[in-house]
């Protein structure tokens, strides 16, 4: 997406030192502990809404995603409704109301901090911040990437030092600003990504004709899709896959169950419900943040899927053809070829805006993981008093990690990278936290279970089973001589299907049979 | 009897305005506009609501 013109050069400086003032306010607002981890837990819903939105919408929900339905079709649609669905209303209504509650009754700061003190456990605690500060990278890697390949196509940039000055220019208002700044420029951000978006969804259906006529063209088009997606059990791009083919398998699993439930047990995203001072809050946020990410995930499948008609009109071809086979190409071909140059400019922008926002979460959540719950409360017991500071050098650890592993890292790991750490964040936290907060009769012996046996049952699966991760890491290969150790439908089944329902049973199976939390405990945690 | 008729006729609507015809897809096509649209009427709905103080 080359756009070669000041303009956006210009446009990207005056956004740069909007982003500054914001990190700005943010280090001045900054006084205690709460302030840099939970933004002293009274920030305004709105921002809240746009930067929890904004944070779980990255570059590659908006290109990877959108350009899957461009292969796929509009059957990812029932990712936008889970994330709607799941990741807004139930996460804020259900899970985020509980946990804000909890949380500031338990003084938690971190989102593992509030399940280690809700089973009363540093190991939790720290363990927890382990797994987020080692696999974290690898997805801020494949964000850094995203952002870095913005600045070197659209500025002339050098990859590797756009690399750099990405981190930089992130790390500089994390470090110094931590979650106030964050949410701030997330809110801008946020508000940015959603305007691109709008315009994008409308100029794509004024471009072909309107919605019906876009749709039945789209319909029509079934007799065009590749042998190779037909044997995979593709059946057009307004139909869903057949039924148990390997299409449909990953559409279902570890596309819309897989990221669409995923996202409950996102540490980063977790931690924003502590943020607000009430209930009242939480609801309003769900107002805005329900049509956000309708016009983030909803317009990115739809115009991904409606590019094929758009590639077929003016190129006799379809989108996986014109991205050349690659579905991360199809969207930045389709915005390069179709939209007028001004509006190349403001998607160029969304997605700097996509990528930063992501980031800056994941540079903090990584920081506080690293510094305040395993270093300060699992290795130091809770002693030392240094929280921010040590906090600090976290984020600059971690953030120097994800730079070298976006150098070293082959691409088709680093590509695997958001799936990984979703899956990975879904069996080893999710029953714990569905426990702390719903179940009291669930015990730390339990808790400690869950965690240990979803966090090896999801690496296992995904270095052992599960193709699109097995086959590139090559573990498998090294060891047995086999691509994968199981074959067939197996291989597709995605680890949040597997290891998350057997660290429930092993949550529950566990609590019932050892010592239940003590009634004070309780109360502590739940009130009266 | 009426009702049913009703819905069948929306639901046809539905599908010729949207022009696809694979429940599943126009389904989820509505659903997604639907969930939006009740997360808005949620917000609005509980814009002053009661502090609760236990889980």
């Amino acid at each position: 997406m080359a756009v070669s013109t000041p303009l956006l050069g210009v446009i990207v400086l005056i956004y740069l030192m909007i982003i500054f003032y914001l990190g700005l306010l943010g280090y001045k607002k900054t006084k205690e502990i709460d302030d840099y981890m939970v933004a002293g837990r009274s920030i305004h819903p709105y921002i809240l809404a746009l930067s929890y939105g904004a944070t779980f919408i990255s570059t590659s929900a908006i290109i990877g995603f959108g350009g899957a339905a461009g292969a796929l079709g509009m059957g990812l649609l029932w990712l936008a409704v889970m994330n709607i669905v799941v990741g807004i209303f139930i996460a804020f209504v259900v899970f985020g109301k509980r946990t804000r509650r909890m949380g500031a009754r338990l003084n938690a700061v971190t989102f593992p901090e509030f399940l280690g003190k809700r089973f009363q456990s540093r190991f939790i605690q720290g363990f927890s911040g382990a797994i987020i500060g080692i696999f974290m990278p690898l997805y801020a890697g494949i964000v850094l990437i995203g952002g870095a390949r913005f600045l070197e196509t659209t500025l002339g940039v050098n990859y590797d030092i756009a690399v750099l000055i990405l981190a930089i220019i992130v790390a500089a208002y994390v470090i110094t600003g931590g979650l106030i700044a964050v949410m701030y420029t997330d809110a801008l951000q946020g508000a940015f990504m959603f305007i691109g978006m709008i315009v994008l969804l409308a100029l794509t259906y004024i471009k072909l004709g309107g919605v019906t006529a876009a749709h039945e063209a789209l319909s029509g088009m079934t007799g065009l899709v590749p042998e190779s997606l037909v044997a995979g059990g593709h059946l057009g791009w307004t139909t869903m896959p057949a039924f148990g083919s390997p299409i449909w398998w990953t559409l279902v699993s570890t596309l819309v169950l897989g990221v669409g439930i995923g996202v409950l047990a996102q540490p980063q995203l977790a931690v924003r419900y502590m943020t607000v001072e009430n209930d009242r809050a939480l609801s309003r946020a769900v107002l805005v943040g329900g049509p956000f990410i309708l016009m983030m995930t909803g317009v990115a499948f739809t115009v991904g899927a409606l590019s094929n008609v758009y590639f077929q009109k003016t190129q006799g071809i379809i989108a996986v053809v014109a991205g050349k086979g690659n579905t991360d190409l199809i969207i930045p071909e389709y915005i390069n070829s179709a939209m007028p140059e001004l509006f190349v400019v403001l998607f160029m922008l969304t997605l700097l805006a996509a990528a930063m926002s992501t980031l800056s979460s994941q540079f903090h959540t990584m920081g506080t993981a690293i510094g305040h719950d395993f270093y300060r409360e699992f290795i130091k017991k809770g002693d030392v008093g240094q929280t921010v500071n040590i906090t600090r050098l976290g984020i600059a650890l971690t953030i120097i990690t994800s730079v070298i592993l976006a150098y070293i890292l082959p691409i088709s790991i680093i590509a695997r990278a958001t799936a990984i750490f979703f899956g990975l964040c879904a069996a080893a936290f999710l029953p714990m936290y569905v426990g702390a907060l719903f179940w009291k009769r669930m015990t730390r012996e339990g808790a400690i279970a869950s965690l240990l046996v979803g966090t090896a049952g999801s690496l296992f699966w995904l270095t052992f089973i599960h193709s699109k991760e097995a086959v590139p890491l090559g573990i498998c290969k090294a060891l047995f001589g086999v691509d994968t150790l199981l074959t067939g439908t197996w291989t597709v089944v995605d680890p949040i299907i597997v290891a998350t329902p057997i660290a429930m049973i092993v949550a529950v199976g566990v609590s019932l049979v050892t010592t239940p939390p003590s009634a004070e405990h309780l109360k502590d945690c739940y009130g009266k | 009897m009426l009702t049913c008729d009703i819905i069948k006729c929306t639901l046809k609507m539905v599908i010729i305005m949207l022009g696809i015809d694979d429940p599943y897809i126009w389904m989820a096509y509505v659903l997604c506009i639907i969930s939006a649209l009740g997360c808005i009427i949620y917000g609005l709905l509980n814009w002053n609501e009661e502090e609760q103080e236990e889980l």
